[in-house]
């Protein structure tokens, strides 16, 4: 496992990475419809998944719009009595039921799976953008993907 | 995979922090609890491949075919969401 990171997506004990995460949830539960939380599932002992789907949201301007959240979590047990984790994978998906996607977020593609018949996108952080009606993508740094309250924010602020 | 409960608080919509505070507790020990003491891939591959041939299946279509579709379509379903994951995991488990 890396060293200690200081980035914005760092490694953090296991106990503040599941706290963060409850917690951002239920401070947006009040613009759900139905409140919904995280399901945790673990692959093994060093893989941790973490996913709620279909979470119906009501945004600032009174619209309807449907959120999947998605993240793969890896485990640092270097130290068993101080588990760490961090996020290696996540996929935001918000979508306008009976419309279309809006906006998606996705990680880059793991270098050992990127084939040459892989989209160049997926070598990078990048953001679907379906809502011109064309679909774009941007590229986004390698440290400044969202956190997943800064995508419940642009969700409920834009749409 | 190994899928721990999770504890919630009883009849309140807006928790408040100290439920909140023991809601987090009681998720932690939960999540915590489960975690297996393995970190052997090989049979969470295998589960995770026979899950992506039934949606695949169960959708009328092969594997590639559904991957293809869920990373292309303009309005995501459930299951194209779902294939992605799945195909995600897998990736990861083959790191």
């Amino acid at each position: 496992m890396s060293p200690r990171s200081k980035s914005k997506h760092g490694w953090a004990s296991l106990e503040t990475y599941l706290n963060a995460h409850d917690r951002v949830l239920r401070t947006y539960t009040k613009f759900m419809d139905q409140p919904k939380q995280y399901r945790y599932e673990w692959a093994n002992s060093n893989y941790l998944v973490l996913k709620c789907h279909g979470i119906d949201f009501t945004t600032y301007s009174g619209n309807k719009v449907r959120v999947d959240l998605y993240k793969d979590v890896d485990i640092d047990d270097s130290n068993p009595k101080r588990l760490r984790a961090r996020t290696s994978g996540y996929s935001y998906n918000a979508n306008r039921p009976g419309v279309g996607n809006l906006i998606r977020y996705d990680s880059p593609d793991l270098a050992v799976t990127v084939a040459q018949s892989t989209p160049f996108h997926h070598q990078f952080h990048h953001k679907h953008d379906w809502t011109s009606g064309v679909e774009q993508i941007i590229r986004i740094s390698d440290d400044n993907w969202p956190h997943v309250h800064e995508f419940l924010n642009e969700v409920l602020s834009t749409f | 995979m190994a899928e721990p409960t999770r504890i919630k608080s009883k009849g309140k919509s807006h928790p408040s922090p100290d439920i909140a505070d023991n809601d987090n507790y009681e998720l932690c020990k939960s999540v915590i609890c489960s975690r297996p003491s393995s970190n052997f891939n090989g049979e969470a591959e295998q589960t995770i491949g026979i899950q992506l041939e039934r949606l695949a299946t169960d959708h009328g279509m092969d594997v590639d075919t559904l991957i293809e579709q869920a990373h292309t379509t303009r309005d995501s379903k459930a299951f194209h969401l779902e294939a992605m994951q799945l195909e995600r995991q897998l990736a990861f488990l083959r790191r």
